[in-house]
């Protein structure tokens, strides 16, 4: 069994995301804020301006016209989404080009998070009102992976044995000593995201066990999880072998057919987020 | 002699020798597999959804997101190339589930059921079929063959 501290010290040693992102957090933050706060957090950071402008061009924001710099951008999309588009670059930019031990290379994985970010938003459509941070924390809900990944290359047999009675969370922990959502809330930690963001992406297996403040989102990034995994965005080692919190349909008062409602709602919106991401080459 | 994708609610033909259709990851989405021995010609649905009434509009533009709409116009397209319904070999695969028990995410199942129904209603029997459990998988088909290879749990299995 590897070390918990050996994790958690890769953990620290992951790229962060750029600070720029953490800037435009706080411009957000305050009720304030308009376009030129959102253009002056982006102002020192050039190569995410560009990512940022090259987002917000693309078919997945479908604007009738292009905008030319980032205060044009915020006027026209807002602050919130200008905030997810630079979440997104900033996040596409530490995806490593593949995940070893997931059997997913980076286009998987990130077809799998752009996935759960569409159909979250979706789920919150027709169980109103949408959380804070829904969009963040459904982005970022398997970062874990990205750890958990490194100490599961060349171990394809002792994954397919530990899956062969476990869910994928159960393997990880028979093999690592914690699941990926424990790994993924040491990041979001380290990374200084709001905690709900943190709570999500710990719980987002076992929705139950989060904290009052975090519920609905934790519910929503579950189900959202669950139904990308249905679909086949991003098909892991684990394939289907994840289980659905009863629990968390039943706070939120979904049945099958809102989960198709949501589906048919969502796929043309997941491929136009998954044709924005441009493998970074992150490291590795 | 090519690889053609079948995307997710995406349905291709071919009778181009050597022609591979190929779909990835069905979770609880269902691939029909068409082929004629005849003309060696092949065809492959991927949809997503049971019904067209969840979405008309989704429908209008994307037939083969719905069982209802796409397979009756998988087998036109067949048709259209010559095929005769007599000689098609129809198998079926995909449709998982994941550990659920509240229901809510039947939609593996449900995509299965209306198709029973839907070919049923039109006199077509299964040829083989690899369907349900826990489980996403690739489906391949040769179109000069009509070899169908199905991956999964990292093994390939012949339908």
């Amino acid at each position: 069994m590897i070390r918990q501290e050996t994790l958690l010290r890769e953990v620290r040693a992951l790229p962060t995301l750029s600070p720029s992102v953490a800037r435009l957090q706080q411009v957000l933050r305050d009720p304030r804020s308009d376009a030129r706060a959102v253009e002056a957090a982006l102002r020192l950071d050039p190569a995410m301006t560009g990512n940022v402008l090259r987002l917000a061009n693309s078919a997945a924001v479908g604007l009738r016209r292009k905008v030319g710099d980032v205060r044009e951008a915020a006027t026209l999309l807002g602050t919130k989404a200008v905030f997810e588009l630079a979440t997104q670059a900033s996040f596409a930019g530490v995806i490593p080009d593949v995940l070893p031990g997931y059997q997913i290379d980076a286009r998987a994985y990130w077809l799998h998070c752009a996935g759960v970010a569409v159909i979250s938003e979706e789920l919150a459509r027709v169980v109103r009102p949408a959380p804070a941070y829904l969009h963040t924390a459904s982005l970022l809900h398997d970062v874990g992976k990205l750890v958990a990944s490194l100490h599961l290359a060349d171990r394809d047999v002792e994954i397919r044995r530990a899956l062969a009675d476990r869910t994928l969370a159960e393997a990880e922990v028979e093999l690592l000593g914690m699941d990926h959502a424990e790994l993924g809330a040491a990041v979001a930690a380290h990374w200084q995201l709001p905690d709900e963001i943190a709570a999500a992406i710990r719980w987002h297996h076992a929705p139950d066990r989060a904290s009052e403040a975090a519920q609905r989102l934790t519910d929503l990034v579950h189900l959202a999880d669950g139904l990308a995994h249905s679909l086949g965005m991003g098909a892991d080692v684990g394939e289907l072998q994840r289980t659905i919190q009863s629990s968390a349909v039943q706070r939120l008062g979904i049945d099958v057919r809102h989960l198709e409602l949501v589906a048919a709602a969502s796929l043309g919106r997941v491929m136009e987020l998954q044709d924005t991401f441009t493998p970074a080459g992150g490291r590795r | 002699m090519s690889q053609l994708v079948v995307g997710i609610s995406d349905m291709k033909v071919s009778r181009t020798p050597g022609d591979v259709l190929v779909t990835y990851a069905l979770g609880s989405c269902i691939a029909v597999i068409l082929w004629d021995p005849v003309l060696r010609a092949g065809g492959m649905i991927h949809y997503m959804l049971p019904l067209s009434k969840t979405s008309p509009e989704k429908a209008e533009l994307t037939p083969a997101m719905f069982a209802d709409t796409g397979v009756p116009m998988l087998f036109r397209m067949m048709y259209a190339m010559g095929c005769k319904k007599e000689d098609l070999v129809v198998k079926v695969a995909g449709g998982g589930q994941l550990y659920d028990d509240s229901g809510a995410f039947q939609i593996g199942h449900r995509n299965y059921v209306v198709l029973r129904k839907i070919f049923w209603k039109n006199d077509i029997l299964i040829t083989a079929e690899d369907v349900g459990g826990p489980v996403s998988r690739t489906v391949r088909l040769s179109v000069d063959t009509g070899e169908v290879v199905i991956r999964s749990k990292g093994e390939e299995v012949t339908l």
